[in-house]
């Protein structure tokens, strides 16, 4: 069931960062997405989360436009208000588990790359890369070629890197899967004060129900093709369905000092 | 991992060719120092100084070698072009089609449709007959057996440029690259922008140590020099052949110092691929 | 669907695939077209475009026993064959002898008949396979190849003794098992698949030889290949673009099924960028 979005999350035209209309995908009879529409306001992070094979890729994709086969409308009203002739940023941008680094070009240069490729002049380049590898805490690293970065420098520089093509709306598919629980941890920090600090607009797809509480404003449930929404993190950890009150109460039991086992 | 039985068998295969290889070379080298042969008298270096002095071994390794670049440069920059086409022109599953069909056309073969095309009464000098370009078949260029080895040259390229694209578009499926270059145009490049800053360097990582290979075999080459290469200098090869197929006994020596020379070149070539080769694998 | 964006290659809207079908008439045109129309009759007098006498007498008198193009395609298939199959297990013998050494010098070595000028090195063991009484023998000319089929074929049996082989291995003998086992339960199934791919490679380099079989055979073991440049040498370029085509046949039986295999694939899994627009 395709909950209505509430009132209170409706933004005025010029607010929304993007909006999805009637999103539907089928593979082989089997209803992928269907009829999904949802909204996300700017600076807003909304969480999707569902079960193994629900189709929460299909939405990135979708999302993306790099989905074969899928009806439905996809707009970004804020982006196309805001760069009518322009090519200052990108509508969208999709992260994943893999950084997608160019292997011959350093860390600054991978930053740099958005910005190089907008033809910005080259003090106000090397001042917007220099802040952000302060941000990224990646000073040590810059000279440094993607193959001599861990797991996670990497990918604190592929977020990096998206962060400066300034996209209206970035995707982010499961990036933090691939890492250990540390830098995991670490990262979804990270990447909550960046997207605060720069008003990001990002729809985040996990199946970690603490990664979404952490990164997440807005939440979503992809299951069976259908999307289920709630505006905030108060509103979704109150409803049984996901699954919130169960991990507490594992947790709580796991403490007791009454447990057997 | 491997019994001291395999150990023992596969010891003795690898033995067999190994063994060939170094007594071949052995022998070239003792033949070329007077050590063996029938009119020889023992140690001297009269042959080494007398092929170095005539210039003529010199000369064919210069040619054989600028040719091999030049044949790896066209083939490496033909082989981008198609890859341009591929990705920006949409040419699709037709051009991998393309180039198995020239990859499975043999060297010999490849020469011999060099000849049919580019001589004098060949295909192209009789299309421009018909059409008036031309009366005789004297006035139609030089392009075969010709001193700056077009024909040769082309040949090469046909040869080399279909297996250096097909390894291109394989690499770029194994390593998606279509992912990085995706990713670059979604960062705010431009299609061919994504294409040069992007796809190319990466796919010059990958790809030096078959250029290398592509100049060693070119360098090589046989079948081509000899069909459609020029007659002074030769290509080494060819020098090689032509002198052992001279019947004096007298010449021998010279053509083993030849024979000796060449095969110095490979290994040291053989250093060149293999250093270059490991250093990929330590990149990766 | 109304996207703004686009994840794979814009650049222009995707044609029809023109500009493969125009490389791949090209590449026709250029190869296989020549060679056809010339091996379709005798004769080709100056200024013809086709051959003076058209006819199929060329590929009539070429499949006939008592021609010598057809004894030499024999002679190719059995050089062929005899290389292939002792090349593949001597390849793969090696394969395991040099996988077993740390020492990566003689995993070196077998990338040497790669660069080298087969007919250089026919030229330069001709002397000693003279004086083990093998030149001028098809003996001799299978030696000489196999010195080239069994470190190629080697090679692409190496990149199969991986960490995980080793592992493999490790827990066989550790389960007990002995050498057969190894070669029952681990290498088999690693190199089934290989071994055709092997022995096409090492049959299609035999197939395709023409130095070493010249300099060793000395004239005597006459292939397709050197039957060929005879041809050529004489001036005779139909029955040379008969010979051609011969000789093209294995290659192209293998690379034409591999073509219609890739252009039947469906673009995405052959590879093949779309535009969503």
């Amino acid at each position: 069931m395709t909950t209505a979005p509430d009132q209170s999350t409706i933004a005025t035209p010029d607010q929304t960062a993007l909006r999805a209309h009637s999103l539907s995908v089928s593979f082989a009879n089997v209803r992928v997405l269907d009829n999904v529409s949802l909204e996300l306001p700017h600076g807003e992070t909304l969480v999707v989360m569902g079960p193994s094979g629900g189709g929460k890729s299909t939405l990135l994709r979708c999302l993306s436009g790099n989905q074969p086969n899928a009806a439905g409308e996809v707009r970004f009203p804020q982006w196309e208000d805001s760069t009518a002739g322009s090519r200052k940023s990108v509508p969208v941008l999709m992260m994943d588990q893999e950084p997608l680094l160019f292997e011959h070009l350093t860390v600054f240069e991978n930053l740099a790359f958005p910005l190089r490729m907008r033809s910005e002049p080259g003090p106000k380049l090397n001042r917007q890369v220099d802040e952000m590898i302060s941000h990224l805490e990646l000073e040590n690293v810059r000279r440094h070629l993607p193959a001599q970065l861990s797991g996670g420098q990497k990918q604190r520089c592929a977020f990096g890197r998206a962060l400066l093509a300034a996209p209206a709306v970035l995707l982010m598919d499961e990036p933090f899967n691939a890492l250990d629980n540390d830098v995991r941890t670490r990262l979804q920090s990270f990447f909550r004060k960046l997207a605060t600090d720069y008003a990001l607009s990002t729809v985040f797809v996990t199946h970690d129900l603490r990664e979404a509480l952490t990164v997440g404003t807005t939440f979503a449930m992809l299951d069976r093709g259908q999307l289920q929404t709630w505006p905030d993190a108060q509103s979704f950890a109150a409803d049984p369905e996901t699954g919130v009150d169960k991990e507490v109460q594992f947790w709580s039991e796991f403490h007791s000092p009454k447990r057997s086992y | 991992m491997v019994g001291p039985l395999e150990k023992i068998l596969g010891g003795l295969l690898l033995a067999i060719p190994a063994l060939l290889f170094l007594r071949m070379f052995l022998h070239g080298l003792q033949y070329s120092l007077g050590l063996k042969g029938l009119l020889q008298s023992g140690w001297t270096t009269t042959h080494w100084e007398a092929v170095f002095r005539s210039g003529v071994l010199l000369e064919s390794m210069a040619l054989s070698a600028v040719t091999a670049l030049i044949v790896t440069m066209l083939s490496l920059v033909g082989a981008i072009v198609l890859i341009g086409t591929r990705f920006c022109y949409g040419a699709g599953k037709s051009l991998e089609a393309a180039l198995l069909l020239a990859l499975s056309t043999p060297a010999i073969v490849m020469a011999m449709l060099t000849r049919l095309w580019l001589e004098p009464g060949g295909l192209i000098a009789r299309m421009l007959f018909w059409t008036g370009g031309i009366s005789s078949p004297a006035e139609f260029p030089v392009l075969i057996n010709d001193p700056y080895s077009l024909g040769l040259i082309l040949c090469g390229v046909f040869c080399s440029l279909p297996f250096l694209a097909l390894f291109f578009l394989r690499v770029w499926e194994a390593n998606a690259l279509h992912r990085y270059v995706s990713t670059a145009v979604l960062l705010g490049a431009s299609p061919w922008q994504a294409v040069w800053r992007i796809a190319l360097p990466m796919l010059w990582n990958r790809s030096r140590t078959l250029l290398v290979l592509i100049f060693l075999w070119n360098f090589s080459a046989w079948e081509g020099p000899l069909l459609v290469g020029q007659q002074s200098p030769r290509m080494i090869s060819v020098l090689i052949a032509d002198s052992t197929g001279e019947f004096s006994l007298a010449d021998r020596p010279r053509s083993f110092t030849y024979s000796t020379t060449y095969f110095v070149l490979a290994a040291a070539g053989l250093a060149v691929l293999t250093r270059r080769g490991r250093h990929h694998v330590c990149r990766d | 669907m109304s996207v703004v964006t686009e994840l794979h290659i814009p650049g222009k809207r995707q044609k029809p695939d023109t500009s493969g079908i125009v490389i791949l008439l090209t590449v026709v045109m250029l190869i296989l077209a020549p060679l056809l129309l010339l091996s379709g009759g005798t004769g080709w007098t100056w200024p013809a475009l086709v051959p003076d006498r058209p006819g199929g007498m060329l590929w009539s008198a070429a499949l006939s026993p008592d021609n010598e193009l057809f004894g030499a395609m024999f002679t190719s298939l059995l050089l062929a064959g005899v290389t292939s199959i002792t090349g593949t297990v001597s390849g793969l013998l090696i394969s395991r002898a040099t996988a077993a050494f740390s020492n990566p010098v003689p995993r070196m070595l077998l990338l040497f008949p790669w660069i080298v000028s087969p007919v250089v090195a026919g030229i330069s063991m001709y002397d000693q396979l003279a004086r083990a009484g093998l030149a001028g023998q098809m003996s001799g000319v299978v030696l000489a190849q196999l010195a080239f089929a069994a470190p190629l074929s080697a090679v692409v049996f190496q990149n199969l003794w991986s960490n995980r082989t080793r592992a493999m291995t490790r827990l066989v003998r550790d389960l007990g098992g002995s050498t057969t086992a190894v070669w029952r339960h681990v290498v088999w199934p690693a190199v089934r698949r290989i071994i055709p791919v092997c022995l096409l490679q090492t049959a299609l380099f035999s197939w395709l030889d023409y130095g070493l079989v010249s300099t060793i055979g000395g004239g005597r073991v006459e292939t397709v290949t050197v039957r060929l440049f005879a041809l050529l040498r004489e001036g005779g370029m139909n029955q040379a673009a008969v010979a051609a085509l011969i000789l093209m046949t294995p290659p192209l039986l293998l690379a034409v099924p591999l073509a219609i295999l890739r252009l039947q694939l469906p673009d995405h899994v052959a590879g093949v960028s779309r535009e969503i627009s």
